[in-house]
């Protein structure tokens, strides 16, 4: 988890405690809306939103200890009712597609997933990222672009740490599969 | 999985709001803030650290007692002391010589970035820039007429050292790896030559009646540079990389321009980008042209059917392998053709090593080229001072050079045509004759060479011609001066003659009287 930020623990009335957040926190907010909607003006409109929600809270008095949690939270909420809006697929529906229950991954492990990601190259599996279903974008961005641990996530997303280990692996696994069939098509093209 | 997670990472970095972006957006926030304020009860100053006092507190003490905020104490000397070791480093970093903090720029915050220099060959790196650090706080001082005799002396004692510093490595880099060395020298030079290109056109645009006492001259550097850029190409035409490091050296480094020029293709002028679009061409033709000369280079794995041999033939095939044949590595001995993987024949020959050489210097011009042109692209004294023109001259391709020797040869034919208009006095008339045939020949030569693709030879012969033109119509363009010359003294004789006649006539007539 990266050091606390000067907004974290700022003397200062409740104006400054929050644009000092928007300094610390609005590129990496950003970013990762970038990543999970790849569309930057929307992203751009998201992250207004999530800090004008923000303020929402402070003005009825709720106390922030740290922003950048709750600025994650927050963000992760709004891009969820994005994707509803847009009717992306479901967890529920993928997985019934692909006959797996995430529950049966029980002895999955974080070592599981750090040697799945030693075996792939970080540059090609970037490059594919949007090609993932968001139920999996949303934990690859959260563990290695915004560098939240399992529990954060877990906190964060509302589910068990063995579901973010799980889905983890699963969007490792699909990304590898992608630069594998990338390749092939590449390997094809040329031979033809 | 560090490796991926920095990868990631790194990719990631570059997704970020730009600052028009983000200046919109946090004017969009403050004025929705604006819209709906904190109410009053919230409008205080929120005191994460508010002073506590004991409700337990004595009224009244036997012994006087200080109270020290030892919280606060412990935040000055902390504030204090992260100015002394990381504000002071920081700020040092912008000054000149001649400055207070000066020296900690130069010994302390150099000496330790050169320490983070864990391989010779970036030591060769950090050495080479610290130079042309120097180099330009020099410049700077120049352009402020700060440049005194004592600072210009600091300069070049520093040039001197840190060009010292940087053989130093060089040699050591050495002791494990020829190859290395050698790359190490051929940047450092290349370094080197763009700076005293840039000082040459300097010195170049300076008042000449300067004598370098107004703070405003670097002649002198110039002369320092000059000198060390000079031992450095010596030392650097004597380096001799291997091809496959050079290659590598070369790929890593074009690499690099390419990203460079990316990045500033969209603030450039469009004439810049040209000029640098076209030396990266340039370069990448050069490499090219080095691949396929490369006599050795790696084995390339062909399908290709391997067609039933007969013995005596097949025995013949082998003895006299050619790098453009295929030599299969079984016998078919029956008549069906037989489908095998069949690698290109790899004999070094005499000729070989001779691509071979050629294409070694291919890829040293092309290194150095990219070298400069990074340098150019990245460096404002080198780009203000030096047309990149002079510093990475254009590579003709060889339809350029095609034309352009057919235009020579236009020239030629059209002060021909000029000169057949003229005519040739007799007193220069077997030298005219003797130039004529000559060109002839010449103009024979370029044509014949220009032909055959041999495009030096039909350069030389083609620039040859039109000097001789150039000479043969100066000389029939000189005679109608001479031949009027000769003409406006004959009547004069003619006139002297008369008169001497009549006079002697005269005379004669007396004589008779």
């Amino acid at each position: 988890m990266p050091a606390k930020k000067p907004s974290d623990s700022i003397s200062g009335n409740h104006e400054e405690q929050f644009l000092a957040a928007f300094e610390d926190y609005g590129d990496a907010l950003f970013r990762h809306a970038s990543l999970r909607i790849s569309n930057r003006e929307r992203a751009i409109d998201l992250v207004h939103d999530t800090f004008t929600k923000v303020w929402g809270y402070v003005r009825k008095g709720h106390e922030i200890e740290q922003y950048r949690p709750f600025l994650y939270k927050v963000l992760n909420n709004l891009i969820i009712d994005e994707y509803r809006k847009h009717k992306e697929a479901s967890l529920e529906s993928i997985l019934e597609q692909e006959g797996v229950d995430e529950g049966t991954f029980d002895d999955l492990t974080g070592s599981d997933v750090e040697s799945l990601a030693a075996t792939i190259d970080g540059k090609q599996a970037f490059a594919l990222l949007e090609t993932l279903p968001d139920v999996y974008r949303e934990v690859i961005v959260l563990r290695f672009v915004d560098e939240l641990g399992p529990k954060e996530i877990s906190t964060l997303i509302e589910e068990s740490e063995n579901v973010v280990s799980v889905r983890l692996h699963r969007g490792l696994k699909l990304l590898r599969t992608a630069m594998e069939a990338k390749e092939a098509a590449i390997v094809e093209r040329r031979t033809t | 999985m560090k490796r991926f997670t920095e990868q990631f990472n790194k990719k990631a970095s570059g997704i970020k709001l730009r600052a028009n972006e983000r200046r919109e957006l946090r004017d969009r926030i403050v004025s929705y803030m604006e819209y709906h304020p904190l109410p009053a009860e919230l409008r205080q100053a929120v005191d994460t650290k508010a002073k506590k006092v004991s409700e337990f507190a004595p009224t009244s003490e036997p012994f006087t007692t200080f109270s020290f905020d030892f919280g606060m104490i412990r935040n000055v000397v902390g504030l204090f002391a992260i100015i002394l070791v990381i504000g002071v480093p920081v700020i040092a970093e912008r000054s000149m010589p001649g400055d207070v903090l000066y020296p900690v720029k130069v010994q302390f915050n150099e000496e330790v970035r050169g320490t983070l220099a864990l391989s010779p060959y970036a030591q060769v790196e950090w050495e080479t820039e610290r130079l042309e650090r120097r180099l330009t706080e020099a410049r700077l001082l120049a352009s402020e007429g700060k440049l005194t005799d004592e600072v210009e002396a600091g300069v070049a004692l520093a040039i001197k050292s840190h060009s010292d510093s940087a053989k130093a490595s060089i040699a050591k880099i050495r002791e494990t790896d020829a190859d290395d060395a050698a790359l190490a020298e051929i940047t450092f030079a290349s370094a080197l030559s763009a700076q005293n290109e840039a000082f040459e056109s300097q010195v170049a645009k300076e008042d000449k009646t300067n004598d370098g006492s107004d703070g405003r001259s670097v002649a002198s550097l110039a002369t320092v540079v000059a000198e060390e850029t000079r031992v450095a190409q010596a030392t650097q035409a004597n380096a001799k990389p291997s091809y496959e490091k050079l290659l590598a050296r070369v790929e890593q480094e074009t690499t690099e321009a390419y990203e460079l020029f990316a990045s500033i293709e969209e603030v450039a002028l469009p004439e810049e980008v040209t000029d640098i679009e076209r030396r990266l061409n340039d370069i990448k033709r050069k490499v090219a042209e080095a691949l396929s000369l490369h006599a050795s280079g790696p084995a390339e794995l062909v399908i290709e059917p391997a067609l039933p041999q007969a013995p005596d033939s097949q025995t013949a095939a082998t003895d006299t392998p050619t790098t453009s044949e295929a030599v299969t590595d079984e016998v078919a001995t029956d008549t069906e053709p037989v489908t095998e993987i069949v690698i290109e024949a790899v004999e070094p020959e005499t000729e070989g090593a001779e691509d071979t050489e050629q294409a070694i210097a291919l890829l040293r011009a092309a290194l150095t080229d990219t070298q400069k042109l990074i340098s150019f692209m990245t460096n404002i004294d080198v780009r203000e001072n030096v047309n990149i023109d002079e510093l990475v001259p254009v590579s003709l391709t060889n339809d350029e050079k095609i034309l352009l020797i057919k235009n020579t040869l236009k020239e030629v034919a059209t002060l021909r045509t000029e000169m057949d208009k003229r005519s040739v006095p007799e007193v220069v008339a077997e030298k005219f004759a003797i130039g004529e045939a000559r060109l002839e020949s010449l103009v024979a030569e370029a044509t014949s060479a220009l032909n055959t693709d041999e495009l030096i030879v039909a350069k030389a012969r083609a620039d040859e011609a039109l000097h001789v033109a150039s000479d043969l119509f100066a000389m029939s363009s000189a005679t109608p001066q001479l031949e009027a010359a000769a003409s406006t003294t004959e009547p004069a004789d003619e006139e002297r003659s008369t008169e001497s006649v009549d006079s002697d006539a005269s005379s004669t007539e007396e004589t008779e009287a």
